[in-house]
């Protein structure tokens, strides 16, 4: 079995350079297939990244009514953080809303003068309520509005807010399933490109593997060294891939934050580099080899 | 050691290659089959290593039926009985040396093994000279030695020739006619050849099968059941 084995990775290794031509067009095939991948997990992450931002900045608030007191409200509060997917509920009490308006409205001498004539605080607490996906809103909502505590809650500003959230849940939605769409269309395009490759190096070997079938050679024996042949074009493409990848983000390193905020190319590369590559990699790994075994299935019926 | 019993075959596009052809051939027996092109002499070696199943009919080899064989051991059976081409199939980029160690190299034996194996085949051919030569470079009956030497290198029972001397001068078709007469002389290896070369008919005074258009029409066995 051993004997086999080097044979087979021999081989393989032969193939890769008696036959230049199509090692080369493999070789250009498997870049412009990462390209492809990449295309895919880059708008893969843009979109996640714009979907975040929004959500990030959906929040809810609830406004007590007068004369509600703390304790009531810090119980609603509790209960809330408890609630499934809701991340951070906040208390703002009378006085700091009173702050925070004071500091907002300074720039505005009308609403200042105002305040001071009024010599009192005319507003209220509040809880802001934020959570990880909007879809909780609803729920949050749907909780607040059959529970006993609803008699203590003056306004909730979701219903001002919910077209917006119903329009992200929405949109995101959709983004969600255009990116999957825009990943399989990737995918199977770049199953294509591989798979016409893979039928003409196969073809190109026809004779041969015709030959070793009638000399008695075993379809792991013939299949073998195509699989390795696959394996070395795949690896160095994708490596050359990936040089040209880290030289264009290092080139374009500026260009990237004003599309993105934040988006550091590099850092985002080599903080992912072992799960983002060896995803990429294998995927072309396993189209070449799913490729390789229905090409090579005609010429073993022999 | 072959038997072909009522074997029929019909090609996909209606083409009827074998029409209910029977004959049996016994161990160390040299057979020619005989017939003009697209009689069905091609199609009767196919047959015999299951590169094709009849249609109808049953062919054993050694008291196993052929057709029950998986196609996973198929490789087994086509060690046994081997073949040489009409047009060599050796790979043209390859060197003699790695043409004749195929079928070594596929039963995984070290290249120790390989080399001396080798060493006795081509001492035996003649071919010695020629093992570092790349095939695409040969002469035709040079390539036609190396394919014997690639049969040999296995030790078969039974070598099928299909045409071998089709594409080789006179000269050449005498010195693998006369390879093989001895290879069955010496070593009792059943050979099947067939042909259309006059030549070598006459020259071969053994068993005769003549197909035509598919059918088996004459077994005629010259005395000499085999040249053993």
């Amino acid at each position: 079995m051993f004997n086999i084995l080097m044979k087979i990775l021999k081989s393989g290794y032969n193939l890769f350079w008696q036959e230049k031509l199509i090692t080369v067009v493999s070789l250009g095939t498997t870049i412009i297939v990462s390209l492809f991948i990449w295309a895919g997990f880059l708008s893969f992450y843009f979109f996640n990244q714009m979907i975040n931002y929004l959500q990030e900045r959906l929040d809810f608030s609830i406004y007590f009514k007068p004369g509600i007191l703390r304790e009531e409200i810090s119980k609603i509060q509790k209960i809330l953080q408890n609630f499934p997917g809701v991340i951070e509920v906040s208390l703002i009490t009378q006085e700091e809303a009173l702050e925070k308006f004071k500091k907002e409205a300074k720039i505005n001498p009308v609403i200042s003068r105002a305040l001071t004539e009024l010599n009192m605080n005319p507003l209220v607490d509040y809880l802001i309520i934020k959570a990880k996906t909007p879809e909780t809103y609803p729920k949050i909502i749907d909780y607040l509005e059959k529970s006993p505590y609803r008699t203590y809650i003056d306004y909730i500003s979701y219903y001002e807010n919910q077209r917006v959230i119903e329009r992200i849940i929405s949109l995101s939605n959709k983004v969600r399933v255009l990116i999957s769409l825009f990943v399989v269309i990737v995918l199977i395009l770049a199953a294509l490109i591989i798979f016409n490759i893979v039928l003409v190096s196969i073809y190109s070997q026809k004779e041969n593997i015709e030959i070793l079938r009638l000399i008695g050679a075993s379809n792991f024996f013939i299949r073998g060294p195509f699989l390795v042949y696959s394996f070395l074009f795949t690896f160095l493409g994708y490596l050359l891939f990936l040089v040209g990848l880290i030289f264009f983000f290092e080139k374009t390193a500026n260009f990237w934050p004003s599309l993105i905020s934040n988006f550091q190319p590099i850092s985002f590369l080599f903080d992912n580099f072992f799960i983002l590559n060896g995803l990429a990699f294998f995927i072309i790994l396993f189209i070449n080899w799913i490729g390789t075994f229905l090409a090579l299935e005609k010429y073993l019926k022999i | 050691m072959i038997i072909f019993k009522n074997v029929t075959k019909v090609y996909a596009s209606d083409v009827l290659a074998l029409d209910n052809v029977s004959f049996e051939i016994k161990g160390g027996e040299f057979v020619l089959i005989i017939g003009r092109s697209g009689a069905g002499k091609t199609t009767v070696l196919k047959i015999l290593r299951r590169e094709e199943d009849p249609t109808r009919g049953v062919v054993y080899y050694k008291n196993r039926n052929l057709l029950e064989i998986p196609r996973k051991r198929l490789a087994e059976i086509r060690r046994k009985i081997s073949i040489i081409y009409q047009d060599f199939k050796l790979i043209d980029k390859k060197t003699v040396f790695e043409n004749i160690a195929l079928p070594l190299e596929i039963l995984g034996r070290n290249f120790s093994e390989i080399k001396k194996e080798i060493w006795k085949v081509a001492e035996k051919l003649k071919i010695k000279k020629k093992l570092d030569q790349l095939a695409g470079t040969l002469s035709g009956g040079e390539k036609q030695k190396v394919c014997l030497a690639r049969c040999l290198i296995t030790k078969p029972e039974v070598i099928l020739a299909d045409e071998p001397t089709g594409n080789l001068d006179p000269i050449a078709s005498f010195e693998i006619i006369e390879i093989l007469k001895n290879l069955n002389k010496d070593e009792g290896i059943t050979v099947v050849l067939a042909t259309h070369n006059r030549e070598v008919v006459e020259g071969l005074k053994t068993r005769v099968l003549t197909l035509n258009s598919g059918r088996l029409i004459r077994d005629e066995n010259p005395g000499a059941f085999t040249l053993l």
